[in-house]
């Protein structure tokens, strides 16, 4: 076990952990940052994405080693107080039906609105299309997407 | 008039908050009244929903229902802040306690929470409502007439008096039950009807929601489990050396149904899962595959012989007869949290953490595998004896991430359970993705043999439906002077359990398809074929009429556009779906888009319905278009996202849902938005291609062979 050094929401950690330990494991499991959720572990359902270093990436295919010294940023540290533009307009839009996906779908987003502040349907359609929600909350998401950009998109 | 005899009197009990400040109302759900194993307090009373008014003025609703996304604790408490006369901003809700005794049996499934809801929480509201009048009015020594509730506080109406709920509760608590309140008018509702955003919503948008897998408890281990690949199989030998070096593992344990890693985290528990060596006994399932149960299936169908006599006349007499042969394969629930479960076995108590949908099962399975044999007999007798339920299991029931009918069964429980037991120390059942997807209680796969005898008009004078592999055919609701069907229940060896809308699943599927092929035999228009049949069936012929309006039936397209509809009776409601969309060979099938009505009786919460429409109608699209579960050698082929695809947003197509105005009591929403919208893309693909699509999922080959 080697020791590990990350940045998450802007507090810096220090971990013990095997190498090959995903990000998202020692997010929940370690940090006891349990907002980020674990739904396929093979990096195709987006359940557990985080910003890494400001990119999208699927914590359970990333691992501790890779996040050395790096900035994480995790659904609790997006906003203090539930305030993000696309954390509004979700709450606007009512998308959230077991909420399940949501911190993935928010934490997708987000990193959409970071880098295309005006997203087409087809901009919506690339980006969201790895973060999968089963209670099929797709046409809010897309809807909400539209509303964060309005507000200006990011915080 | 012998108001103790009344129903709110015998319904409602009053306690005073634990301190003995405060308002206590209890009250009960006839429905689970019903099945409640015990009753405490009054005689015949059985509890199963709470409201507590507090002098701090804080008001808290304790639901006994599962929140899985279908928005239960907001609409229950909005039926109950309507007649309290308070804004649902005002209302703590508050998942009710598991226990039998006191909240009777707890199951949330079958879309039946606002249904059983409808009476009894806005009543308790109104009776709490009362008793509040009641208080002020013998404070202020004025008659209850000249006291108003609104906004959570009572005022006088000359206006010089005030006092909120919080300050009058200690004292309504001494109040008699009123023997009879009146419910509101619809015309005069303020919150019913009206869109309330969800109670707590900003937690599932902040990473604070707490589901199942998110339970901490200090010392807590993490465990995974293995289960035998084949269905029933056994581990015969188990080297767990590799498993036990992996940096984390602490123990392997066998149990009733599979071998569990015990670990410091669910990583290290996973990674010495993957290091474990068995051998297993695969039992006698190792053969089974769909090519031979659906072979089995077509054995029963074709050495069935029990149409009734009636039918077979009837048929006889007909001037053609029309057969057609449907297949549905297996589903799975894929909720997006896996299976989980936290079990604490301390001081003589069995503490359970798990997102169920039936919380009282959990509790009786927990008291089940946490005690021996000789320990769980003799206190099963003496709780029915006692009319009490397990003191020694308490169930926290945790937010679902899904439920779909899968968290209707208690396996985890029992598992975590055991190998918590074993451990001896706290411990968090998660499952992986890929034992949630090879080891669930499938929609069952099922052949249905459909016949029909058409008159010279093309009408239907019989129709009889064979449904094998199934539990249920479906009651066509169309004009058709003789009908009916059989079910041959066929024992395949694959666990199977209800999946949202459950049987309807199927029997849309077949008879709404079928009832389409019965038009195009007879150069009719669908939507006029349908319409003509539906004579006694207002409710359903109205859904269909509005959607097909809506979606322009009749009208002209774009280019290679093409309608298809299907409607379908359930849990109470009525729902008529048209699907729009064109297919052919370079493009493949592109759904532009899908238009859907439902008549749910009276509305709580509308927006509520409509997410619970559009979501129905995207998990029953993913089931249409793009996943099955397929066995092979009697294991599961399937095994993450990648081969059991859930429709993603790109494959999303604009969806118009509508609610019918209704006054009838209210119906489902959870369910009835997922049956109609398989057959009414086959139909849709017929009218684009002419070719019939009779199994599912649909794929390019059966469209374009
Ligand atoms: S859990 Fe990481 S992508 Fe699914
Ligand atoms: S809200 Fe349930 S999976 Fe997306």
């Amino acid at each position: 076990m080697a020791r590990w050094s990350l940045t998450v929401n802007g507090k810096p950690y220090e971990v013990e952990a095997e190498a090959d330990m995903p990000l998202l494991w020692v997010l929940r499991d370690l940090l006891g940052l349990t907002g980020t959720k674990f739904s396929c572990g093979i990096g195709v359902c987006g359940a557990c994405n985080v910003h890494l270093g400001g990119e999208l990436v699927p914590s359970c295919s990333i691992s501790v080693s890779a996040v050395n010294g790096r900035k994480v940023v995790t659904i609790e540290g997006l906003s203090k107080e539930t305030t993000h533009p696309v954390q509004q307009a979700w709450l606007e839009e009512q998308v959230s039906q077991c909420g399940y996906c949501q911190p993935g779908q928010i934490m997708a987003a987000a990193a959409l609105l970071e880098k295309i502040p005006r997203p087409t349907d087809a901009d919506i359609n690339r980006v969201m299309a790895r973060t999968l929600c089963r209670c099929g909350s797709y046409p809010r998401i897309r809807k909400a997407i539209q509303r964060a950009a309005a507000l200006g998109g990011k915080p | 008039m012998n108001s103790d005899h009344s129903p709110a009197r015998r319904e409602f009990l009053v306690t005073t908050a634990a301190a003995g400040t405060g308002l206590l109302l209890a009250f009960s759900l006839a429905s689970c009244a019903r099945s409640a194993s015990s009753d405490r307090g009054s005689k015949d009373f059985q509890p199963n929903g709470w409201l507590r008014i507090t002098p701090d003025n804080r008001i808290t609703v304790f639901v006994d229902e599962a929140e899985m996304g279908q928005g239960v604790h907001t609409a229950l408490p909005q039926l109950l802040a309507e007649e309290l006369e308070v804004d649902l901003t005002m209302i703590e809700v508050e998942q009710a306690p598991v226990d039998n005794s006191v909240y009777g049996w707890q199951s949330t499934g079958g879309s039946t929470s606002i249904r059983e809801g409808w009476e009894r929480f806005r009543q308790a509201g109104a009776v709490a409502r009362e008793m509040l009048i009641a208080a002020a009015a013998q404070t202020w020594q004025t008659p209850a007439e000249a006291c108003v509730a609104r906004d959570g506080v009572i005022t006088h109406i000359a206006g010089e008096r005030r006092a909120t709920y919080g300050e009058l509760a200690a004292m309504a608590a001494q109040m008699p039950v009123p023997g009879n309140v009146r419910l509101k008018e619809p015309g005069d509702f303020r919150l019913i009807g009206k869109s309330q955003p969800r109670v707590r919503g900003e937690d599932a948008l902040n990473g604070s929601a707490r589901y199942g897998v998110d339970v901490d408890i200090p010392g807590l281990l993490v465990a995974t489990i293995v289960h035998c690949p084949v269905f029933g199989g056994r581990a015969r030998e188990i080297d767990s050396k590799k498993a036990l070096a992996v940096s984390g593992v602490r123990q392997v344990v066998e149990i009733d149904s599979g071998v569990a890693v015990v670990a410091d985290h669910f990583w290290a528990a996973a990674k010495g899962a993957g290091a474990l060596d068995i051998v297993w006994d695969f039992g006698a399932n190792a053969d089974i595959s769909s090519r031979t149960i659906r072979q089995l299936f077509s054995r029963h169908a074709d050495d069935f012989a029990g149409m009734e006599q009636e039918l077979a006349v009837a048929l006889a007499g007909a001037d053609r007869k029309i057969e057609a042969e449907y297949h549905l394969p297996y589903q799975a629930h894929a909720t997006p949290e896996p299976m989980c479960c936290t079990v604490h076995i301390h001081d003589g108590i069995c503490e359970v953490w798990s997102p169920s949908q039936k919380p009282s099962e959990v509790q009786a399975v927990a008291a089940r595998f946490s005690m021996s044999s000789a320990e769980y007999l003799l206190q099963r007798a003496k709780n029915k004896l006692l009319k009490h339920s397990f003191d020694s299991v308490r169930v926290h029931n945790t937010l679902l991430g899904g439920g779909f009918g899968r968290r209707l069964k208690s396996d985890f429980v029992m598992e975590a359970v055991q190998i918590a037991k074993a451990a001896e120390a706290p411990v968090k059942l998660i499952w992986s993705r890929e034992q949630d997807i090879q080891h669930g209680y499938y929609r069952p796969a099922s052949l249905h043999r459909m016949t029909a005898g058409v008159d010279e008009n093309g009408s239907p004078v019989m129709w009889h439906q064979l449904a094998v592999g199934a539990s249920d055919y479906g009651s066509p609701y169309y004009d058709i002077p003789v009908s009916g069907g059989s079910t041959v229940d066929v024992n395949t060896g694959v666990p199977t359990g209800p999946w949202r809308s459950v049987s309807h699943s199927w029997n849309a599927f077949v008879v709404e398809g079928f009832i389409d092929e019965l038009a195009a035999h007879a150069g009719e228009d669908p939507l006029a074929f349908r319409l003509r049949l539906l004579k006694r069936q207002p409710r359903l012929k109205a859904v269909a009429e509005m959607a097909a309006e809506k979606a322009g039936w009749g009208e002209a397209l774009p280019q290679g556009h093409h309608l298809g509809i299907a409607i379908h009776p359930g849990f109470g409601s009525y729902v008529a779906q048209v699907v729009e969309l064109s297919a052919d060979k370079t493009d493949g099938i592109r759904i532009h888009r899908i238009v859907s009505v439902i008549d749910c009786g009276r509305v709580v919460n509308p927006d509520t319905v409509l997410a619970q429409m559009e979501g129905g109608i995207l998990f029953g699209l993913t089931a249409t278009l793009t996943s099955a579960i397929t066995i092979r050698k009697g294991r599961v082929e399937q095994s993450n996202f990648h081969d059991f695809p859930i429709l993603r947003i790109d494959e999303t197509p604009p969806i118009e849902a509508y609610i019918m105005p209704g006054e009838e009591s209210p119906g489902g929403v959870g369910e009835p938005g997922v049956p109609p919208i398989a057959p009414a893309v086959v139909n849709a693909l017929y009218a684009a291609s002419g070719v019939r699509i009779r199994e599912l999922p649909v794929t390019m080959d059966k469209l374009f062979s």
